[in-house]
């Protein structure tokens, strides 16, 4: 039928990404943030919200302070004990000897399928491991540029 | 539909078939024709139908949602939830791949007699160098396009003869009248080996590969619909050859090199050359398809940029665990444990995670924030939550059955 709409555009998606700064806003911290992907400005991956950190200042109800990321932080939520265990291997072997990538919840813009940020990757230290294994040990092996393509992000590093 | 999507269609078509054929499928039919004739068709038949649903449902998660589903269940059901099916099924992918790389080894052993732990690390590094090299396109074409030539099991079905209403029988459940452990053993790992989980990441990240949105549910459910039962198609003539030919002259197949035997006693020399081939392009196939899908799983668990069709330097965390994976998984065969033997065990610890695999279905397929108006009908929810309670009695009946009735 030539007048029926348009069908929906290709790409959108159902959940619809809820503006974070306008007020009121309802956010259910576990179900849409927490394991989310985080994105930054460009669409490149963060890595995953692994953790949230609440802060109670002064009287009130505590508000979220941060995102965090990282391996120390999924071995915490496995157990505290395993969570220190995986701690020390990383202080002693990790690219970013144990530091967690960290977000200020003032850089997130919005929730929905995915986490929109308000920064640049490059302001943090999130894609550590990427660039040491590619420094380290994918750029040394012949051929790691043969391919044309990108990822499916459209917007993988230049370096 | 325009030409265009006919197109898709049609190669689509080919890459779930590619994907269904593997070892696994092709070694426990031949095992069921020769052991019991006809009579496991049904095990085959309900197999293919389970693992159509499900793979329809992961494409359309995908299609519809954006996420594959490794990050749709990790997001769902919390990090908690998520990282033991996920450990389980990085070790059943390695142990499967390591029954690939066996398989192809075994291809090669075939037609040059020099034995196959000496072909284990040229076919990792042939696998690896696919990886490394191809995009996803060239890949999932190139090896399902020369998969065609496992078409040649059918024809060898044909060929031996079969009768017709024995064949039919066969696909209604019966119980066995002799070796009743290794009968329910086969039907289990047959059900096993044809609903694999990797399937089911691969082509929801595949999906996403090829940027599929909402306006390829129609796409996505033709693929699903005639690849799987194509892969079903050809499983199913590797079993009948084997009912026709083995079975009646007692041949039990409890070593690799016998597979073949169901097809040369009919087609002869070109028929042994042609399944060499089928089996090595399958088992490639099916090693490239779960290394890669071992880096998928590692990349959206933990939010990497992936995609194999960035190069490797691009992204590189998601391209060293593709590096890795074939290395690691051939290691085992270098070192001459049996092929069949791993297959078994393998589609055996397969069943065993199945149920957690599958139990997500169950939740993102009806949540509108993943599908939106493209949730599970009816039949839908009542399959899954039908493979859920076979997966289930299966998991529970895996063991058990690999100690009394593997042979």
């Amino acid at each position: 039928m030539a007048d029926e709409p348009k069908q929906q555009q290709k790409g959108q998606r159902h959940r619809q990404a809820v503006e974070v700064r306008v007020p009121g806003t309802e956010l259910m911290l576990v179900r849409d943030v927490l394991d989310n992907r985080m994105v930054d400005w460009r669409r490149r991956s963060l890595g995953r919200a692994d953790g949230l950190v609440l802060v109670q200042d002064g009287e009130g109800p505590p508000r979220v302070a941060c995102l965090e990321s990282g391996p120390t932080v999924l071995g915490r939520r496995l157990g505290h004990r395993f969570g220190k265990w995986v701690q020390r291997l990383a202080r002693r072997w990790g690219v970013r000897r144990g530091r967690v990538v960290r977000i200020d919840w003032a850089k997130v813009k919005s929730v929905g399928v995915d986490i929109d940020l308000n920064l640049d990757l490059d302001e943090t230290e999130a894609w550590a491991l990427e660039h040491w294994m590619r420094r380290k040990v994918i750029g040394r092996i012949p051929g790691h540029s043969f391919k044309k393509g990108q990822d499916h992000e459209k917007e993988g590093e230049q370096a | 539909m325009n030409s265009k999507k006919y197109l898709e269609v049609a190669l689509g078509i080919l890459t779930s078939t590619g994907g269904f054929l593997e070892v696994g499928a092709i070694a426990t039919a031949t095992q069921a024709g020769a052991s019991f004739g006809y009579q496991l068709m049904w095990a085959l038949l309900l197999g293919t139908i389970c693992v159509t649903f499900l793979v329809e449902m992961s494409g359309r998660l995908a299609a519809s949602s954006g996420h594959p589903l490794p990050a749709a269940v990790r997001e769902r059901f919390g990090f908690n939830f998520y990282v033991f099916p996920i450990a389980a099924q990085v070790l059943v992918d390695l142990l499967v791949l390591a029954s690939e790389i066996g398989g192809s080894a075994l291809a090669l052993q075939l037609v040059t007699g020099v034995d196959y732990r000496w072909w284990a690390v040229p076919v990792a590094l042939f696998v690896w160098l696919l990886l490394w090299l191809g995009t996803f396109n060239v890949i999932e074409y190139g090896v399902s396009i020369l998969g065609l030539i496992t078409v040649v099991c059918i024809v060898a079905a044909f060929k031996a003869h079969p009768e017709m209403a024995s064949v039919g029988k066969g696909l209604l459940p019966s119980l066995p009248r002799h070796d009743k452990a290794h009968y329910w053993f086969l039907a289990v790992s047959m059900i096993g080996a044809i609903i694999s989980p990797y399937l089911f990441n691969f082509y929801s990240s595949g999906a996403i590969e090829d940027e599929w949105g909402e306006d390829h549910i129609g796409v996505n459910r033709a693929i699903a619909v005639i690849g799987m039962g194509f892969g079903g198609l050809i499983s199913a003539g590797m079993l009948v050859a084997a009912a026709a030919i083995l079975h009646p002259r007692g041949v039990e197949v409890d070593r690799y090199e016998q597979v073949p035997l169901a097809i040369t006693a009919t087609l002869g020399k070109w028929g042994f050359f042609l399944f060499a081939a089928g089996l090595f392009i399958a088992c490639v196939g099916a090693a490239i398809e779960i290394s890669l899908d071992g880096a998928y799983v590692f990349s959206q668990s933990f939010g990497w940029n992936w995609g194999e069709n960035a190069k490797p330097r691009d992204a590189a965390r998601f391209s060293s665990v593709y590096t890795l994976m074939p290395f690691v998984a051939c290691v085992p065969m270098a070192l001459g444990l049996d092929p069949l033997a791993v297959t078994l065990f393998s589609m055996a610890i397969t069943t065993i995670i199945l149920p957690v695999i599958v139990l997500p279905f169950l939740v993102l397929m009806n949540d509108e924030h993943y599908v939106g108006r493209h949730r599970n009908g009816f039949v839908g929810n009542a399959v899954v939550f039908v493979i859920i309670v076979l997966a289930a009695v299966m998991a529970v009946v895996a063991i058990p059955l690999e100690i009394k009735g593997g042979s």
